[in-house]
């Protein structure tokens, strides 16, 4: 169990995915912002406009602010907070 | 203290009003604008900002276009990058045989009237834009074809005009006319009088009501465009793209009911791709419908398969100022001295503003343009000469 | 989800919508919740029993019940369906999690479209590792993850403690609880002390279990800056005295690689206003609001309107109001008589009105006066982003303000605030506050800016009907 996962949280079944191509296991019904931030990654995109910006890493946590556009299966702009982890889902980070 | 008086007063700082005051400015005058919002409020700040001469009617509307399109390039010098002013040429997509057939003499005329724009195949076509799908039989190109910041135009023209001494009235409404003896003598704003002897009505899709106010029935009608906005996407058009749908209609009218709704693209400087637009005759209703915004979808996303997984974050309808002829009512009108008409350029004002603009200036600041503004003038509607 | 036709369509199934559901299906009414989350319940409800200790609380079990009595009705809730407009008639376009586009004709609807989290942006606020506290909250309660080991919390308003113990109960270290308010804010006027006692001596303990476990709590203090460099690193507090002023010499460096930061609540007004809804401000409502008269209905005819959007108020006021509306649908349709519900409503309203008492405290707590909210945004630096999407900064703000753009649109062209991808939910507060501070204008007469569908961003190929 990673260091951040909560023991006493009842979870599902564990599901193996990856992420930016590395394999990563997780367990249904955890978002994938969840599982992101549970493997050390939280900066999961780059601004745009502004070289001297920081990275962006998910905000609001609950679908709104945008922040946490990850590609998944292929599609773009998919909101990790907003999204539960699959078996063989497939995570890109670092889109626009 | 605000201003009492002004050697010229333009209704409206949408981007008419402010071309207006920026090439007035160049003649030394300084004018006062006064605007009920704030600028680009209305037209200016709801649209795309196409500047196509391929959808001009062959004939004085592309003569026009064309003196305007010569005009941005010296407007990029005078008023700098902020414009977002680019010229990456567009084309007119063509999508069934009937529109072949009708472009390939619109084409000729367009020629005629100076246009330099070939006709290309399919292939060809892909070949310059390759995320056009096949739905794209051929197509015309137009090096000259652009694109701009709408507001932006609107807020540097305005920039320009007050640092040569122009100056704006934000939310303040126009709610008389002062006229005197068949003169114009000034107007009524927010409890206060101005007094000008020149009032030029750059209201847009208001300018009917601004002319009621004067006595006049002028013939601008509101017609709602809704636009649908992408979110910012890495560069995926390399031209600004408009369907000859929307233009063949306006020449052979049979061709609205078979083709479909006309479109037309453009992505801007930041990335977002803006796709139009409907023609609706809505009154004074700016907001965007189911209808409207899954009609433009379905119209492009077969065209241009790349966009089906792009989010839409918003939308917009902009009240264009539609004349019953499509061209623009402007210069001096009878029976009425001190006011100028500058407005009814319907889908047409951000291309046209740079010319308007200057034109007039001119009337204004020396009586002579540099071509006769006789076959936009507002009695042409009465002469029944349109 | 095919085009439907119903009764009446909920906007919204959490707390307020579900508990409106449960009344209007038992009492035979033709109903379609449309919620836009994974699981319904909201954002109170997020994670359902999975939370271990978490949900043992009243009202998650109710909320709990309540969904589950709405499937013994056979009342659908179509989870992941999000509203994008609403047209007269009534007409809803719905896309759902799978890329649909539907159609929901309906005589009647409830809206219920809860709250999001406010900010007011501190220099370094888009770090990774800055978090809003709801965030965190729900990554807790819904995935069973901790942000990091050590989490800093920060803002103002009671949401703060509320987030630290659930930190802690979860294993997680709180360093400290940071609270702009300044503690005699925070005593509760008398009166509501004595009525809602049991709910304050609740917030006591919870305090008292932060302070036990090595927290510090502090008052009238204020984040200056998150730093790091590719994410937080620490973070940088001083304490302000009652005007808003730095008290000098009194920085704080809390080294921190989590920072929870919460300023309280805004309403989901967005597909009201769409809908034609009359908006009203109110600083003890939690600002923009739908208006709603004792009935929960709006000024639409045939809208109502239940929980946080009417006023920023908490779970049981969202449960109360869910059932009012859903007494005042059915007697709008000719399903009950008001004289058989009577003694209920009545009851309800009364509960509501205490209610909104409490509502009041909560949202005093991380609002304002005008002249401190102004005296705070002025002392910002011009490079602390305002738009998170469009990278503006109150620099870009101010710049514009001084040329002459005062209004929300008009700011929104003059430097692209609001015009990301987020369409303003995370900047429309802050811009409206930036304007209120470096105008003078009140908040009361700043309307926020025109709503257009889709009032959550969609697919083109979505919109365009091809599917996913």
């Amino acid at each position: 169990m990673s260091g951040l996962r909560i023991n006493t949280h009842r979870r599902g079944t564990q599901v193996a995915l990856s992420v930016n191509g590395m394999p990563v296991k997780a367990y249904s019904g955890e978002t994938v912002f969840a599982v992101l931030l549970a493997e050390g990654i939280r900066a999961l995109r780059h601004p745009v406009k502004n070289d001297s910006e920081t990275a962006r890493g998910g905000f609001c946590g609950m679908g709104v602010c945008q922040e946490c556009r990850v590609t998944i299966d292929g599609m773009p702009d998919r909101r990790a907070c907003m999204t539960e982890v699959r078996e063989g889902m497939e995570i890109l980070t670092d889109g626009r | 203290m605000a201003p009492q008086t002004a050697d010229v007063l333009i209704i409206g700082a949408g981007v008419i009003g402010a071309s207006i005051a920026f090439h007035l400015t160049r003649h030394g005058i300084k004018p006062l604008l006064v605007e009920k919002s704030d600028p680009a409020a209305g037209s200016s700040g709801a649209c795309d900002g196409l500047v196509f001469l391929q959808s001009k009617k062959p004939g004085l509307h592309l003569k026009l276009a064309l003196e305007s399109r010569k005009r941005f390039d010296r407007l990029v010098d005078q008023l700098g990058s902020g414009i977002e002013f680019r010229n990456p040429g567009g084309m007119c997509l063509i999508e069934s045989e009937a529109e072949l057939a009708a472009m390939r003499i619109f084409v000729e005329e367009q020629r005629t009237s100076g246009l330099d724009v070939e006709l290309i195949d399919g292939d060809e076509a892909r070949r310059r834009e390759p995320c056009l799908s096949r739905k794209v039989i051929a197509a015309t190109f137009s090096a000259m074809d652009s694109q701009v910041n709408p507001y932006a135009l609107t807020f540097s023209f305005l920039r320009a005009a007050e640092s040569a001494g122009a100056r704006i009235l934000r939310g303040e409404e126009v709610k008389g006319i002062e006229v005197v003896s068949g003169k114009v003598t000034g107007v009524f704003a927010s409890n206060r009088r101005i007094s000008s002897p020149v009032v030029v009505n750059a209201a847009g899709a208001l300018a009917a009501e601004v002319g009621r106010l004067a006595g006049l029935e002028i013939p601008i009608t509101p017609r709602r465009g809704q636009i649908i906005v992408t979110k910012a996407v890495p560069p995926l058009l390399r031209h600004c793209l408009i369907s000859a749908q929307y233009v063949a209609a306006k020449f052979k009218p049979e061709l609205t009911a078979t083709g479909g709704m006309g479109f037309s693209l453009e992505q801007t400087d930041s990335g977002n791709i803006l796709i139009g637009s409907t023609r609706e005759f809505v009154g004074f209703d700016r907001r965007t419908t189911f209808d409207g915004v899954r009609t433009i979808a379905s119209r492009i996303v077969p065209v241009i398969p790349a966009l089906k997984h792009v989010p839409v974050i918003r939308t917009f309808g902009g009240l264009r100022p539609y004349t019953p002829d499509g061209l623009p009512i402007l210069g001096k009108v009878a029976g009425l001295e001190g006011f100028i008409m500058a407005a009814g350029h319907e889908g047409d004002g951000i291309a046209l503003s740079a010319i308007t603009g200057e034109l007039i200036a001119d009337l204004i600041a020396t009586g002579r343009t540099q071509f006769p503004l006789d076959a936009f003038r507002l009695e042409r509607f009465r002469e029944g000469a349109a | 989800m095919d085009d439907r036709k119903v009764d009446v369509a909920i906007v919204g199934g959490g707390l307020a919508g579900v508990a409106a559901a449960e009344v209007l299906g038992r009492h035979g009414a033709n109903v379609l919740v449309l919620d836009d989350n994974l699981y319904p319940g909201g954002q109170y409800l997020r994670g359902g029993r999975r939370s271990g200790g978490l949900r043992s609380d009243v009202i998650g079990r109710r909320g709990l019940s309540l969904i589950e009595r709405l499937s013994l009705f056979a009342i659908e809730i179509a989870s992941r369906a999000e509203v994008l407009g609403i047209e007269a008639g009534f007409k809803l376009l719905v896309a759902d999690g799978n890329g649909n586009l539907s159609i929901v004709k309906c005589e009647r609807i409830l809206l219920a479209t809860g709250a999001r989290e406010r900010f007011i942006p501190f220099k370094g606020w888009t770090l990774p590792g800055v978090m809003a506290a709801g965030a965190v909250q729900i990554l807790i309660k819904q995935s069973g993850v901790l942000p990091a080991h050590e989490t800093l919390v920060a803002g103002a308003g009671i949401f703060l403690t509320a987030v630290a113990r659930d930190l802690q109960k979860s294993g997680g270290r709180v360093p400290a609880v940071l609270n702009e308010t300044s503690f005699s804010r925070q005593v509760p006027p008398p009166g509501l002390l004595a009525r809602q006692f049991a709910k304050f001596a609740q917030g006591v303990a919870m305090l008292a279990r932060l302070r036990l476990a090595g927290t510090a709590v502090r008052s009238s203090t204020r984040i200056l800056a998150a730093r790091g460099d590719e994410g937080l690193r620490e973070v940088v507090a001083a304490r302000v005295d009652q005007k808003g002023n730095m008290i000098l010499g009194s920085e704080t460096v809390y080294p921190a690689e989590s920072l929870a930061a919460g300023f309280g609540f805004t309403a989901n007004v967005e597909l009201a206003q769409l809908a034609g809804c009359g908006l009203a401000y109110n600083s003890g409502l939690g600002g923009w609001v739908v208006k709603v008269n004792e009935d929960l209905k709006t000024s639409v005819d045939g809208i109502h309107a239940a929980g946080e959007i009417t006023a920023i108020g908490g779970a049981a006021k969202s449960l109360t109001e869910g059932r009012l509306a859903g007494f005042s649908i059915l007697q709008d349709m000719g399903l009950l008589k008001y004289e058989e519900m009577r003694g209920e409503i009545s009851a309800l309203k009364k509960l509501r009105q205490r209610q909104m008492a409490f509502a009041r405290y909560f949202n005093s707590q991380y609002t304002f006066a005008p002249e401190y909210l102004a005296g705070w945004i002025r002392r910002l630096p011009d490079d602390v982003p305002v738009c998170r999407c469009e990278e503006v900064n109150l620099g870009d703000l101010r710049r514009a303000v001084a040329e002459g753009f005062d209004t929300p649109a008009g700011l929104k062209k003059a430097t692209r605030c609001g015009m990301g991808i987020c369409q303003g939910s995370t900047c429309k507060t802050i811009l409206l506050d930036a304007i209120a501070a470096l105008t003078g204008k009140p908040l009361s007469r700043i309307p926020p800016p025109s709503v257009r569908v889709p009032v959550k961003p969609v697919y083109l190929g979505t919109l365009s009907g091809a599917g996913p």
